[in-house]
């Protein structure tokens, strides 16, 4: 196989940070290649370059062993390299057949030509064996049809090579399976595929070649049956893992949250769980499965439509953040940047902004504690910045949900609420992460934790609950996990065989 | 200035100029508005040598007082990612309201308690339709604007309302030791401001707000209410540019205070607050306001047409955000 694309010796500098070092990269015709590492390893970045969004410094790029210059994502595009980016950039108010036709809307005399784009889009969503109606809004489609959409957007060019960027990061196991579906047949039509992932399992099972990268610069490339998970962990971490869940056994007490009969507008339907102190609570299912709308309705940020929910015995009507936090509740939002962070604060302001009336001294905010309590976060929770005044927004995901946690851990909340804790973060700070967890719970707060990845959910929780369209689906102890009755209950197969010692089967 | 504006990042990003421009750029950031006040005020003072007399430069003060009074509570919305363009309407509503009060009683206390109150009801109602009736801040102001201004007429029957009381009139044209009130209130404001600002939870949560409104949500701050509290101070900021207003022309007219949302806005802009939120500071709006009331005063002693004046005013306006977005990058 010749290559299809050869990067060499690429180099890139932001102001203090080196971002990419001497990077080569080499990917054949026809191959489906990982590049893995750590957050902040430099893999956007390359991939930025790749796709025309920033510039190198130096190095340089050969397509089919041709050097190129690679100013714009138009130019990208122009030499065969399309990029479907992990948020999809698609603009939600218009249909999938103008969205696939956005920028070369066929027509004439200055009028689109609506048949030929419904027709033409119809077509390119069959070839990927989609159903998906060209007329639809695609604001009204799933998160995986909106993934189909964008690539067969990026297909309608004349693209030699396909960048994913974490394709599978909102999807469920099966539309997983499709998207490799279609990655497999875009690689047998000779198109290259370079595939952003932080799922091991995604990578044996789909990928040809892997790109290590850490801390900007090369580590290897080898052919991934030459690899197994774990010497793939090594290479990306560069020190052993040896312990992924630290689960420690903690002394379970009295029940701390209750919530009873909970429904949520058409999303969640009479679901009960209880937390106790020093547990670990994880709620399965699959996405859209209405986890979220669950913890978030027990925290006040999603109404409610019927259901108790008492704190310590003592029932407490919570309807808003403001009361769950008071309360000494605390929630880990799923989406960080936009709901757990305000990424232009500093990492001092934003768990400053948590405690802010505790700070508050004659109606003035008290820096000097603010700046010794988010340096004390800071150590606690191992964040690396080289000042407590950094910007969020400039850290890797890892060390911002570390200051998520940090915001919290310092209010001493009696139930925390994870909504997806290790999304997008990477193998190192993901056991850090792990650990907190594991040492709250010994402290004696109540956790909950909402998880898509079953080897996350089954290594840190005490107990699974599990949901299907919105409705509580199975109850598991620890002794008793197991992925396959855990995955089924998920799916809604399970039926009467799960245990349900609280009697919710409905 | 603690929060939002004094950071910064030390990578911003893809896209940005090599690291040896960006130093002084960084440097220079927020500080645009100040530079291009300093030079307007060196070419004025260089073509006209009554421009520098103290007399002059308080008279500026005096020109721009009401601007930067309303601009100051614009500032608060902006922050928040709002906006407000009902600040016209509702100066001349309080200013006929409370003249009229004090025609009918001559009370000064009653017709200062008219024209806050006035303007804070407005603001009030304007923030509990933005929040709990979820109407965009623009439109909603937009029709706030309309009301306040057609009750004016509706009341006043389109006839200004003169001669009050110099205890009324003492906000816009009395004196303390030879310097104006018109002087001394705007100063005082803007000194309490920059406290609440920078120093107070409030202020902090207004830029929260303004940056990520959710992410503050659910940090389990009620956002709703902050919200409220800000277009509620910025309708008293408004009523006290209407008693400074109404004292200093001794009238109360329904037609006065047009445009003047558009000139709050623009001192916002030009002292660098971010239309979209979360990024400005107090001092940025002062400077905004004096860059305003340098440039007409400037143009007026050099005898320059008035419509001119407002040429060169939109290209400052445009100039300023220009230069802001650049050192941003």
């Amino acid at each position: 196989m010749a290559d299809a694309l050869k990067m060499r010796g690429v180099s890139k500098r932001f102001p203090g940070v080196v971002a990419l070092d001497n990077v080569d990269l080499t990917v054949a015709e026809g191959e489906i290649h990982a590049i893995v590492g750590e957050n902040g390893a430099g893999k956007s970045t390359l991939m930025r370059i790749l796709s025309g969004a920033a510039r190198m410094d130096r190095g340089e790029i050969l397509i089919n062993d041709v050097a190129v210059e690679i100013g714009s994502s138009q130019q990208a595009i122009n030499l065969g390299i399309g990029t479907v980016y992990q948020n999809l950039n698609l603009i939600t108010d218009l249909t999938v057949a103008e969205n696939i036709y956005m920028n070369r809307f066929p027509g004439r005399g200055g009028l689109i030509d609506r048949r030929k784009i419904a027709d033409g889009a119809s077509q390119a969503l069959a070839e990927m064996n989609s159903d998906i109606a060209p007329s639809a809004r695609v604001g009204d489609l799933s998160v995986a049809d909106q993934q189909m959409v964008a690539i067969a957007r990026v297909l309608a060019y004349d693209i030699k090579i396909l960048i994913l960027d974490e394709p599978t990061s909102s999807l469920s196991k099966a539309e997983s399976e499709d998207l490799f579906r279609n990655m497999r047949r875009l690689k047998s039509l000779g198109v290259s595929i370079i595939f952003i992932s932080h799922h091991m399992d995604e990578i044996f099972s789909v990928t040809d070649a892997v790109t290590v990268l850490r801390d900007g610069r090369l580590v290897g490339r080898w052919r991934t049956d030459e690899l197994d998970e774990h010497a793939l962990v090594h290479h990306m971490v560069g020190r052993e893992v040896t312990e992924m869940f630290p689960k420690e056994v903690a002394a379970i007490g009295d029940v701390v949250l209750a919530a009873d009969h909970i429904s949520v507008d058409d999303l969640v339907h009479d679901v009960s769980f209880c937390v106790r102190k020093g547990e670990v609570l994880g709620i399965g299912g699959l996405v859209g499965a209405g986890r979220t709308e669950l913890v978030k309705s027990v925290f006040g940020a999603c109404p409610r439509r019927s259901g108790d929910i008492s704190l310590e015995g003592q029932p407490i009507d919570i309807r808003s953040p403001k009361q769950a936090v008071e309360a000494g509740i605390a929630f880990v939002p799923e989406d960080r940047r936009r709901e757990g962070l305000i990424t232009e604060f500093s990492i001092e302001d934003n768990i400053s902004l948590g405690s802010i009336w505790d700070l508050t001294r004659h109606f003035a905010v008290d820096f000097k504690a603010g700046a010794k309590l988010s340096e004390g976060m800071i150590q606690a929770m191992n964040v690396k910045t080289p000042s407590r005044k950094q910007l969020v927004k400039n850290l890797s995901g890892g060390n911002q949900q570390k200051v998520v946690l940090g915001k919290w851990f310092c209010r001493q909340p009696k139930v925390l609420i994870f909504d997806e804790p290790t999304r997008g973060i990477d193998v190192g700070a993901k056991a850090e992460i792990y650990r907190k967890i594991s040492d709250l719970a010994k402290s004696g707060v109540a956790v909950i934790i909402v998880s898509s990845e079953l080897p996350e959910l089954m290594g840190i929780s005490d107990r699974i609950i599990v949901l299907n369209k919105g409705r509580m689906t199975g109850e598991f102890m620890r002794s008793a996990f197991s992925a396959d009755q855990i995955m089924l209950a998920a799916t809604g197969k399970a039926g009467t065989e799960s245990p349900l010692p609280r009697g919710q089967q409905q | 200035m603690k929060f939002a504006t004094g950071n910064q990042p030390v990578n911003s990003g893809v896209g940005s100029a090599p690291s040896v421009n960006l130093l002084p750029l960084n440097k220079l950031r927020g500080m645009g508005s100040l530079i291009a006040l300093i030079l307007i005020m060196v070419v004025f003072a260089v073509s006209s040598p009554a421009f520098l007399q103290i007399q002059n430069l308080m008279n500026i003060i005096v020109q721009v007082a009401v601007i930067a009074v309303i601009a100051a509570g614009a500032m608060f919305i902006i922050l928040t990612g709002g906006i407000d363009l009902s600040v016209g309407g509702v100066l001349a509503l309080a200013g006929v309201l409370s003249a009229s009060a004090v025609r009918a009683t001559d009370s000064a206390t009653l017709g200062i308690i008219v024209c806050l109150g006035t303007a804070v009801l407005f603001g009030l109602l304007a923030g509990l339709l933005v929040t709990y009736g979820r109407i965009p801040p623009f439109v909603c102001t937009l029709g706030t604007m309309s009301i306040a201004r057609g009750i004016a007429f509706v009341y006043s029957g389109g006839i200004p309302i003169s001669g009050f009381p110099d205890a009324f009139r003492f906000a816009g044209a009395g004196e303390v030791a030879g310097i104006p009130m018109m002087v001394i209130i705007p100063i005082v404001i803007y000194v309490i401001l920059y406290f609440v600002l920078v120093r107070t939870p409030f202020g902090k949560i207004v830029y929260a707000i303004g940056s990520n409104e959710e992410a503050t949500r659910l940090t389990g701050i009620d956002t709703l209410k902050y919200k409220l509290i800000v277009y509620s101070l910025a309708g008293l900021l408004t009523g006290i540019g209407a008693l400074l207003y109404v004292g200093r022309i001794n009238s109360g007219h329904p037609g006065s205070g047009i445009g003047y949302e558009l000139n709050a806005i623009a001192a916002v802009v030009i002292g660098g607050t971010s239309l979209s939120g979360g990024r400005g500071s107090i001092i940025g709006t002062v400077i905004g306001a004096l860059i305003m009331g340098v440039i007409s005063n400037g143009l007026n002693l050099m005898n320059i047409d008035p419509y001119f004046q407002s040429i060169v005013l939109g290209t400052v306006i445009v100039f300023a955000v220009m230069i802001d977005q650049h050192s941003q990058k």
